[in-house]
């Protein structure tokens, strides 16, 4: 019987040579919601307002975030969330964190990246370059939560 | 002020190309497009790096309706009888549309009003009407439908009445107006009545 319990345990190293042999369960959670920006009341009154998106159309502010929470016991290290744009939309602004304008190959902060511009060279990348937002937090406490936002244009 | 035979009708170019420069844009990305949005952690945690996925939110983007209406006369236009006012219509939303057409000629500040014969469509882009070729929208019915960023040739066939003199203005205005929402794939699709996209053709007795 030892045996054979041996060569299982064999088996299932081979299988997944990466995972360490007691798995950590998992304590960082994620949960995205979208809302969109509205500008509401009149006059001195007005100021915008983040509604449920029951109808979009093309020109709209989207309101992107990510709520994160550590329910774990021990601290999450090196915390970098990172959210790829929909091809519908552009960033609307730039924001504490940092963006890539290829893919996600690079990032940085928008105002020192640039982009490809046919024969002349480059050019100072735009929102409408920007393919992948990027936060780094470098700790995240047991029990912590915070959001992370970025606002988006529907093209 | 002597009466003005028809054939000295002027439309004024000048006037057309500051009347009609309205610009066409497309509305972005199309009706019933679902934006989806996922975003990933990567952390350490007891010296081991995890990812985490967020859930994925989706929205579907809506149809938004718009029209752009611009005179493709590009200069003065003679006639010896009818006169064919020329215009292009584009839809400029985001979905398949049919338009409402409406050739209004008591303009404010008309000397006189065109008489209005027919609209139709300039089948074969000639920018003339063709009888038997081109095709006569009928009175109250809609354009075909048009798809997104699609475009159609517009005639409006309209008479001079006789009172007309030398000298003396008019002018036509062109409305269109999306019909209805049809083509929308959205279930919960709301119709928007649009303000007119007017586009006017100022026509002068010379």
């Amino acid at each position: 019987m030892k045996r054979h319990l041996l060569a299982a345990a064999s088996m299932i190293l081979v299988a997944f040579p990466g995972t360490p042999l007691l798995a950590q369960p998992q304590s960082v959670e994620l949960k995205g919601d979208v809302k969109v920006v509205r500008v509401v009341g009149e006059g001195d009154e007005k100021h915008e307002e983040l509604q449920e998106p029951t109808r979009v159309v093309p020109g709209d502010r989207l309101a992107f975030s990510t709520r994160y929470i550590n329910s774990g016991a021990e601290p999450a290290e090196d915390f970098v969330v990172t959210n790829p744009l929909p091809s519908a939309v552009m960033l609307a602004e730039d924001g504490s964190f940092d963006v890539s304008v290829d893919g996600g190959k690079t990032y940085g902060h928008l105002a020192s990246l640039e982009v490809a511009n046919g024969d002349s060279g480059s050019r100072p990348a735009t929102l409408a370059d920007v393919t992948h937002v990027r936060w780094t937090l470098a700790r995240i406490a047991p029990g912590a939560q915070g959001s992370l936002t970025y606002f988006a244009v529907v093209r | 002020m002597k009466f003005c035979p028809v054939h000295c009708l002027l439309l004024s170019a000048a006037s057309a190309a500051a009347l009609c420069a309205v610009s066409v844009r497309a509305e972005g990305v199309p009706a019933g497009s679902v934006i989806q949005n996922t975003a990933t952690a990567s952390f350490t945690h007891n010296g081991v790096t995890q990812t985490v996925d967020s859930n994925i939110v989706s929205i579907t983007v809506n149809e938004t309706l718009d029209a752009a209406l611009a005179s493709q006369d590009g200069g003065p236009i003679t006639s010896s009888g009818d006169v064919v006012l020329r215009f292009l219509l584009s839809n400029t939303g985001n979905g398949p549309e049919t338009f409402n057409l409406v050739a209004e000629p008591a303009v404010a500040g008309n000397d006189f009003d065109l008489i209005v014969d027919k609209i139709a469509i300039d089948t074969n882009a000639n920018g003339v009407y063709d009888d038997g070729i081109d095709t006569v929208i009928p009175g109250g019915a809609a354009t075909p439908s048009l798809d997104a960023d699609a475009s159609i040739a517009i005639l409006v066939v309209a008479l001079v009445p006789a009172s007309a003199t030398d000298g003396q203005n008019s002018q036509l205005q062109l409305t269109a107006q999306a019909a209805t929402g049809t083509g929308s794939t959205l279930a919960d699709f709301t119709r928007v009545t649009l303000a007119s996209d007017a586009m006017t053709a100022p026509v002068a007795i010379a």
